[in-house]
């Protein structure tokens, strides 16, 4: 449970105790503005605002925790299967430059899609995962047409058969 | 428990735990407060139901060669934002140095503002010329026609004038006989000589029938009843019995 590392004393984790109060104001990222989606749409219709939050700690749901919208991703794939995302470079490169924002994931994916950044390390997987998913479907869709073709042939040499015996 | 095992570099340490423990023991809140401020509407003292505050999510563990892949990959990419962050840096200072920063760009759109206006100020001057051009048409068009009207006004008054002035001349042409003050006695004894009687019936051809006979100077006194003296038939016996004599005779 609890052991001594040299003079400190190292408690283990145990789910009732509450170790630290919501901190409002975390000391390794207090006052670095953050880059993040906040969703905005409506029921069934999810829409996301690229915007700039004045703290990572804030709620990025409200209006007033916005302090600078710098694009759009709309998530839904639109009639060509496309999924559109509006970025203002000019402002980002200021934002991610000049004042040395944190950005999240999600907005580090499409900045990696869109050309300013490296791809993320995320999209690489993502990718990954799909091939193979693809792959996967693919072989199977094979696999079943294989084995319809098998299924006809085998009806139809039974049917050859049993037309040959008639009862 | 604890105090036993705190040694002397250990105190800010133990204190922390010392004060969570009494925490939790004393029975004041200890749940985790989410980010998000509350649903408007609901009320923030209420904790959320046991379905969700007790929910665990069981994330599916990553494939190991991908959390491999991950680590170096994601070394690499956060080296190079680092260095993009440097360069976007160098970016924005290099504009503001060379005349593209924000600056530039401030009186840039200061003088951009200011052609669009003297442009807007020079179609708006050419748009007024056509706009007086037209007005000055309008006007003199306006004008004529109300100068028609008036003198059209001015023809009918003289016609009305003409009118009334003649037929006050006609009046006063007719007013020879009228009776007047200067007049007046004359007209008087006039008519008392030959007096003018209306009272008769007139049958188609114009012949006058005075029932009863008028008289200049009335002599007794006039009857009352004059039902009877209505009572004939005209044009073949007027009068009395006695005055149709008379008339015979004078005949």
């Amino acid at each position: 449970m609890k052991k001594m590392v040299g003079d400190f004393f190292i408690p283990a984790y145990e789910p009732n105790w509450v170790f630290e109060m919501r901190k409002l104001v975390i000391p390794k990222y207090y006052g670095r503005p953050s880059i993040g989606l906040a969703l905005f749409g409506c029921t069934n219709r999810p829409f996301y605002h690229v915007c700039v939050f004045p703290d990572r700690a804030l709620g990025r749901r409200f209006e007033g925790n916005i302090l600078e919208q710098v694009g759009t991703f709309d998530p839904l794939p639109n009639q060509k299967n496309e999924k559109l995302v509006a970025l203002n470079f000019g402002r980002l490169k200021y934002w991610i430059g000049e004042r040395n924002a944190h950005i999240s994931v999600p907005v580090l994916e499409l900045l990696g899609l869109s050309g300013l950044f490296p791809i993320h390390p995320k999209s690489f997987i993502r990718a990954k995962d799909n091939r193979a998913l693809i792959e996967d479907q693919q072989l199977k869709a094979v696999a079943e047409a294989a084995e319809a073709e098998k299924l006809a042939q085998e009806e139809t040499a039974s049917g050859a058969t049993s037309t040959s015996h008639p009862q | 428990m604890l105090s036993c095992r705190i040694s002397t570099s250990s105190t800010a340490r133990c204190l922390l735990l010392a004060t969570s423990q009494f925490n939790s023991a004393d029975g004041i809140q200890k749940r985790q407060m989410g980010r998000r401020q509350p649903k408007q509407g609901k009320p923030p003292i209420l904790p959320p139901s046991k379905k969700v505050l007790y929910h665990v999510v069981h994330a599916p563990w990553q494939k190991p060669e991908d959390v491999e892949e991950l680590l170096w990959r994601r070394h690499a990419y956060n080296n190079a934002v680092l260095s993009i962050r440097e360069v976007f840096r160098a970016e924005l200072a290099q504009n503001a140095s060379h005349g593209q920063g924000i600056e530039a760009m401030k009186e840039a759109e200061a003088v951009e503002l200011d052609d669009l206006i003297a442009e807007n100020q020079k179609r708006n001057e050419e748009k007024r010329a056509v706009r007086e051009a037209r007005e000055d048409e309008m006007t003199k068009e306006t004008k004529r026609v109300i100068l028609d009207e008036i003198q059209v006004e001015l023809e009918k008054r003289n016609e009305e004038k003409k009118m009334a002035e003649e037929e006050v001349r006609r009046v006063i042409e007719r007013s020879d006989g009228f009776v007047d003050r200067q007049n007046l006695e004359t007209k008087i004894l006039e008519a008392l000589e030959k007096p003018t009687i209306y009272d008769f019936a007139i049958d188609r051809a114009g012949n006058k029938y005075f029932v009863p006979e008028p008289v200049k100077y009335q002599e007794g006194t006039p009857t009352r009843q004059k039902g009877r003296l209505y009572d004939q038939t005209l044009g073949t016996n007027h009068g009395y019995v006695e005055e149709a004599a008379k008339k015979e005779q004078s005949l």
